[in-house]
């Protein structure tokens, strides 16, 4: 595939259209070299290379924010791109000098929702059926496996600081080893079709390992299973315990006898201490009657009646019927003494004895009471029980998920072992080696051409901090010398093109380069003979300083769009 | 004998009749034992005196023995 058109459109019609030719595709600016303030710089041409790339998939973020800043946006630029619906298509083709060759028309802008393009051959698509439909143009089938079309076209588009600066390692500097091995190994027509499968495990592997560091953040495994024997142990002297509990079921009702009880020993006492008092008093009545001094004769009695009727008139009473009625009182008190004292006696002590009953039960009971476990300790042991058993859950969970973990790790490293086994096996590597032998040829040729030196890639079987196997590609100067670098990626990038039109492996065909006015005037114009040479495998675009360019190059055919500090990219300048 | 000028007061029967007649409002009738403590209960008194004051009472026609053979106040 290569570049056909980049037209810029917006509502007020066409902006641009550049028209890509085979060969060697200048993006230049037209800076007066008479006037000394005015500069080359900033007109646009990386932004020409980076739509190219927007147009391919990337973010259109790189349009309007400074690389150095991200957070910084050009407004100018941005609010230009949306508030006039500013609409960019790509062209490319099969075969630049035929013009019934297949192509590919993609248009995209920077709206968004309903107002954003994002077309292929005039089909809307979401932002993954673009990125399918594009893969699969290239690569029939790929889309979905390792390396993704950004990766393999990574090469292709050089603007950015990594792929300019490297030749292999052309991805964001996070991209790990494995990911890079995969990418190479595709690149060079060695498609292990376990690729995909090892990047997937991989991944996996990776997951599992954060998983496993997660559970053990605060312990290990077999701090968690030491934990756990410990738990056991209290769990097992908590329940020994517990059995060990004297629960008193009747708790409550003993409590409430008890109280009964004792309300009864008082009851009892009072009666008894009363039936005492009139004990004692009828004993001391019947002493007296004993000392005879209750001997109170009729004369006595006859001087009380003498000197009450001396001195009160009409008293009813005769004489006789006094000394019947003190009669009938001393007979009351013989009775008495014969009858309600045997009497008393027989009640204080049947009240003795209801006494001696309760007193030995209330002994009974408070031992009881004060003896059992209460529910209150049985309560507290079982809230420490289950607090420990929510504990041994919790860490057998986990230790269960750092088995799992474990296991998992287990089948996938065996699994990565065995895609290994083939992947460094003595006949892939011999595959491998067939490859790059090939890629070989063609890079030492042009950098002998270009440089007079020979690069060549190598590969080495190195082993990563997890202690798995890839190869690393990397390129060397075969004098060993620090080598050109950027000599070095033009190289690589036109070998490698020639190298799988070769072998048939698809390729884009074009190459965009930033910045190239930093490589010498010779190698560019090498470089613009041997790409045009082979304009039908490669074809150079590069954005270049027109103050820079040797003479042979500076010639209108090679221009495909010139710009200035007047008539920059987007020509919103001109208005403001 | 009822305020004699060599006895105490308390002592006399015209005192005690007092209390007797206090206690015996207070638990209506009651046999002669019964009588006794209840009295002894307000104020000290021997026996003796007791029945004498009793008897004094009885002359007075303050009490007298009901049916039961319990002492009672006189209406």
């Amino acid at each position: 595939m290569f570049l056909k058109s980049l037209q810029i459109s917006n509502t007020q019609g066409v902006i641009r259209d550049i028209k890509f030719h085979a060969g060697l595709n200048l993006i230049v600016d037209e800076t007066p070299t008479d006037a000394g303030e005015t500069t080359g710089n900033n007109v646009g041409k990386t932004t020409v290379l980076i739509l190219i790339d927007f147009c391919l998939g990337a973010s259109a973020k790189g349009i309007y924010t400074d690389p150095e800043n991200k957070k910084t946006e050009y407004a100018l630029v941005k609010n230009f791109l949306v508030d006039t619906q500013a609409l960019v298509t790509l062209t490319l083709t099969e075969n630049l000098d035929d013009v019934l060759a297949k192509e590919v028309v993609i248009e995209r802008n920077f709206l968004s929702r309903n107002k954003l393009v994002r077309r292929i051959d005039g089909v809307q698509k979401t932002e993954d059926e673009f990125e399918e439909t594009l893969t699969n143009l290239l690569f029939p089938n790929h889309y979905g496996k390792k390396p993704t079309f950004p990766q393999i076209i990574s090469h292709n588009i050089r603007y950015k600081e990594l792929s300019v600066t490297n030749t292999l390692r052309t991805l964001n500097q996070f991209t790990r080893d494995d990911e890079y091995e995969t990418l190479h190994l595709f690149l060079l027509g060695c498609d292990f079709d376990q690729g995909n499968a090892k990047q997937n495990i991989l991944g996996k592997i990776r997951v599992e390992n954060l998983f496993k560091a997660r559970l053990e953040s605060t312990q290990t495994k077999s701090a968690y299973e030491a934990s756990l024997a410990l738990l056991l142990t209290d769990i097992e002297k908590l329940n020994a315990k517990k059995s060990a509990l004297r629960i008193n079921p009747d708790f409550e009702s003993d409590l409430n006898r008890l109280d009964e009880i004792k309300y009864k020993i008082n009851f009892t006492s009072t009666a008894i201490s009363r039936l005492k008092l009139r004990q004692s008093l009828v004993i001391e009545a019947m002493d007296d009657i004993k000392s005879n001094r209750t001997q109170i004769d009729v004369g006595q009695l006859k001087s009380l009646y003498d000197d009450v009727t001396g001195r009160l008139s009409g008293i009813q009473k005769s004489f006789e019927e006094l000394v019947a009625f003190h009669n009938r009182m001393i007979e009351e008190k013989a009775r008495y003494v014969s009858k309600e004292l045997p009497a008393l006696k027989a009640q204080i002590e049947e009240h003795e004895a209801t006494l001696r009953k309760f007193l030995a039960e209330e002994q009974s009971l408070a031992e009881k009471v004060s003896k059992s476990d209460s529910f209150e300790e049985l309560e507290a042991i079982i809230i420490v029980l289950n607090e420990k058993h929510r504990r041994k859950g919790e860490y057998e969970k986990v230790i269960q998920q750092i088995a799992d973990t474990d296991a998992q790790l287990r089948n996938l490293n065996a699994d990565l072992t065995r895609i290994d086994d083939d992947l460094f096996s003595f006949d892939f590597e011999a595959k491998i080696q067939v490859q790059l032998n090939k890629l070989n040829r063609f890079f030492s040729e042009i950098s002998e051409e270009l440089y007079g030196e020979q690069y060549a890639l190598k590969y080495d079987i190195v082993t990563n901090k997890m202690g798995q196997r890839l190869y690393k590609f990397s390129s060397f100067n075969t004098n060993f010398s620090s080598g050109k670098k950027q000599g070095e990626i033009t190289c690589f990038d036109i070998a490698y093109t020639l190298f799988a039109d070769e072998e048939g492996i698809p390729c884009y065909h074009f190459l965009l380069n930033d910045k190239k006015e930093l490589m010498h005037d010779n190698q560019l114009s090498k470089i613009a003979g041997l790409v045009n040479r082979e304009s039908a495998h490669v074809q150079f675009v590069a954005s270049i300083l027109k103050d820079k360019l040797p003479a042979d190059l500076n010639r209108d055919e090679y221009f495909v769009v010139k710009l200035s500090q007047t008539d920059k990219l987007f020509r919103i300048e001109a208005d403001t | 004998m009822l305020l004699p000028e060599n006895v105490h007061p308390a002592n006399s029967l015209y005192f005690n009749g007092a209390y007797v007649l206090a206690a015996l409002k207070r638990i209506g009738e009651a046999d002669l034992m019964g009588l006794f403590i209840e009295s002894r209960k307000l104020h000290e008194m021997q026996f003796p005196l007791f029945t004498l004051t009793l008897d004094w009472l009885y002359l007075a026609g303050m009490i007298s023995n009901n049916t039961n053979g319990n002492i009672e106040i006189c209406s």
